[in-house]
């Protein structure tokens, strides 16, 4: 599959470990980067390589939460075809119908389903919706 | 007599009343003496006649006096005025005498031409006690200035003194109950024996007459009692009707207070709560000189909050008020006035009192009746009913903001915890799952073998989350629906079959599809409609050990219905409501894996969706488990 570029953005050291294994053992691809914390984001996003098709955004994560973090990114006509996904641990509906509500392009919650990983990114990258929680 | 009287009476009602001619006292001649025997045979049977016509005219003219007025003076004056019209006289009197006062009273009183009219209260004298006792007419018809002497009579001033008195009595019951007097100044000997009999007759009748209008009277005045007995009644229910919709305290105080202004004789009206526990008293209803007043102020308990505490019974004041105050050490308000009469209901709540209700008139003593208190107690008692069911209200409100509080903290809690697990089993599972894939790495089976059961409990562990989550939020009353539109039935079907068809295998068991072809889109959560399926469907095969299990889903006119069938060993009766209770399984199914929460989720999420979920199961004939989605999106909030 062609996932152009891929951003995740991480605090929990194994669950960035989960996204490494599963971009190199399911999709088999290296495109992709992950930031550690959410410090200087633009900045950093900015300086990748390559312009992300896809952002994963956990969603507490410090200095910018992912509510702040896809406002900055919705801000920057340059992302405008980027698709912004939660990654979230919170699976209450409300928290998911938040996420709606702010304009994420869809959300995956924790744990994260290895057998259906890759035709989910597959679909959010086609432009569906996918709230797979 | 009177009987008679009366039927005579009934049938010459028309008899008008004739003027007794002047009695002619003539001496009879020697030469005709037979003439003579016979004209005063003539003249007594005429003058019998005359009597009997005047007699029957006067009970008629009563007794349809009795029809028209029922006024007791009307028949003094009635009966006075005949008696002037039959004999002429100087002077008639009625008057009644109260034994138990010692006092006489004129009713009637014609003197000198003209009538009188006096409320005066005579005492006894000689001639009352003397009748009193005889109970006979007492005739004077001559040397009236020793009967004077004889009977210590008062002479009236400006008045002739008689020559002929007549003194009747009347009769009740066999007491004296008065006496009728008539006069003549003219001369003596001016009254017959025949006249006196009339009198006699008369004033029977009279008695009989007025004896029936007091009861008439009495009749009536019980009546008016009783139907202002009726009608505090009726305010009492309504205002105990509306007071058992109250649950406002104020709003009971107002309610009590506005009304009992209207129903008592009383310039002010005060309702005070007291509080045991801090020893102080709160005026809740003010209404003083015409107008409501406002006091939030606290006052101590006085001597009279003590008595009331101490007493639980109500004190009346009536007269002596000013005593009442300074041995009550009571204190005046500002711009009040003392009371002249005053009643203190305790508020009873069981045995305790909780404060008071209190009218009072500055105006009069002896305000208040024995009625009155009683009408004040049943608003106390309404009140104090009223007032502990907003307090025990008013707790339950309490408790139910605390418990609520309580169960917010209990899901806010489980939420975190959710989020909290779920970080590092993100790393456990997917993990655990690559290695028994071989994705890291080549395994040995016994290496697999422990890889997947370590997923297995990994996965379990996720569920038991998930549904401590959902069943939390389900008894909060806070499960919301993550509602989608146009969603495909059969889509979701398929998925959730495709997940348990590897179960189903394992366990030798056939899986059946009974899908409809057209099944319709929907407004749904899909992922709780999964969630759903997959749990009717798992608990299928957990607990079935051969044969099948089937999942069927028809298009009805207003709703989809599922139904997942297994051939297991089915669910008795009794223990069919059971399975729906949060962490029920059947006992003997203790070892099956399950967090016991399955089915009250599911029936949940159905009921949240509209639908209904049951189940249909003969012990050792497997189970129908069903549940419905309807068309019409119908939210339920």
């Amino acid at each position: 599959m062609d996932v152009d570029y891929l951003l995740y953005v991480e605090d929990d050291p194994s669950n960035r470990l989960v996204m490494r294994l599963l971009m190199e053992k399911t999709l088999g691809t290296k495109n992709y980067t992950i930031f550690e914390d959410s410090a200087n984001f633009m900045a950093r996003l900015r300086d990748l390589p390559t312009r992300p098709s896809i952002v994963l955004l956990d969603i507490h994560i410090a200095p910018f939460n992912g509510f702040q973090l896809l406002r900055m990114i919705r801000a920057d006509p340059v992302y405008v075809d980027t698709k912004v996904i939660a990654l979230t641990a919170s699976v209450m509906n409300e928290e998911v119908e938040k996420l709606r509500e702010s304009g994420f392009d869809g959300a995956i919650g924790k744990p994260i389903t290895l057998s259906t990983f890759p035709s989910v990114i597959e679909r959010l990258l086609k432009g569906e919706r996918v709230w797979q929680i | 007599m009177s009987k008679e009287s009366s039927s005579i009476g009934k049938q010459d009602r028309r008899l008008k009343i004739r003027k007794r001619p002047t009695i002619a006292v003539s001496a009879p001649s020697g030469m005709a003496l037979e003439n003579g025997r016979l004209r005063d045979e003539i003249e007594r049977l005429r003058k019998e006649t005359e009597q009997h016509n005047a007699e029957l005219a006067i009970i008629n003219k009563v007794q349809a006096a009795l029809a028209s007025k029922l006024d007791m003076q009307a028949i003094y004056d009635l009966v006075g005025d005949e008696i002037r019209d039959l004999f002429n006289p100087q002077s008639v009197w009625i008057l009644t005498i109260d034994r138990a006062t010692r006092t006489r009273q004129l009713k009637y009183s014609f003197e000198n031409g003209q009538r009188y009219y006096t409320s005066a209260l005579l005492p006894f004298n000689k001639l009352t006690e003397y009748l009193i006792k005889t109970k006979k007419p007492l005739v004077i018809n001559e040397n009236f200035t020793e009967a004077i002497a004889r009977f210590e009579m008062a002479s009236v001033a400006d008045t002739a003194q008689p020559k002929s008195v007549v003194f009747i009595p009347l009769l009740a019951a066999g007491e004296v109950k008065g006496f009728i007097s008539v006069q003549n100044i003219e001369r003596e000997n001016a009254f017959s024996e025949s006249d006196v009999s009339l009198l006699s007759t008369f004033a029977s009748s009279m008695y009989i007459t007025l004896e029936n209008i007091r009861l008439f009277d009495e009749t009536q005045r019980l009546l008016k009692e009783t139907e202002q007995r009726n009608a505090e009644l009726a305010i009492i229910n309504s205002v105990q009707a509306e007071l058992a919709s109250k649950l406002d305290v104020q709003a009971i105080y107002d309610l009590v207070g506005d009304d009992i202004r209207g129903l008592f004789n009383a310039q002010s009206i005060l309702i005070v709560r007291f509080d045991q526990y801090t020893r102080t008293r709160q005026i809740k209803y003010s209404f003083e000189k015409g107008q409501r007043h406002y006091v939030s102020d606290l006052f101590p308990f006085n001597k009279l909050t003590e008595h009331l505490i101490a007493t639980k019974n109500t004190m009346v004041i009536n007269q002596g008020a000013e005593a009442k105050v300074a041995e009550f050490g009571m204190v005046l308000t500002p711009g009040t006035e003392w009371m002249k009469s005053a009643v203190y209901v305790p508020l009873l709540v069981g045995e305790e009192v909780k404060g008071l209700i209190s009218v009072q008139n500055v105006e009069q003593e002896n305000a208040f009746s024995e009625s009155d208190v009683n009408l004040l107690s049943t608003f106390a008692s309404s009140m104090s009913v009223a007032l502990e069911n907003a307090r025990l209200y008013e707790e339950q409100l309490q408790v139910a903001a605390e418990l609520k509080r309580v169960d917010r903290m209990k899901t806010q809690f489980l939420s975190s915890m959710s989020h909290e697990l779920r970080t590092p089993l993100n790393a456990i599972i997917n993990f655990v799952e690559m290695l028994a894939r071989g994705m890291i790495g080549p395994v040995n089976p016994e290496q697999e073998e422990l890889l997947d059961q370590t997923l297995n409990s990994s996965k379990h562990l996720l569920h038991l989350i998930n549904d401590v989550l959902d069943i939390s939020k389900i008894q909060a009353g806070r499960l919301s629906l993550f509602t989608e539109e146009g969603v495909n039935l059969r889509e979701e079907v398929e998925a959730v079959l495709s997940l348990v068809s590897g179960l189903a295998q394992e366990k030798g068991l056939q899986l059946v599809r009974d899908i409809d072809p057209h099944l319709p889109m929907i407004s749904c959560d899909r992922r709780r409609v999964r969630q759903v399926l997959l749990n009717l469907l798992s608990n299928a095969i957990k607990f079935t050990e051969q044969g099948t299990v089937t999942l069927s889903a028809k298009k009805r006119p207003r709703e989809v219905l599922f139904a997942v069938i297994d051939t297991g060993p089915g669910i008795p009766p009794a223990k069919q409501a059971l399975i729906f209770e949060p962490f029920m399984q059947g006992e003997e199914e203790k070892e099956i894996q399950g967090t016991g929460l399955g089915l009250s989720i599911s029936r949940s999420l159905v009921q949240a969706h509209g639908g209904e979920l049951w189940v249909e199961s003969q012990s050792g004939e497997g189970a129908a488990f069903f549940f419905t989605l309807p068309l019409q999106e119908r939210r339920i909030s």
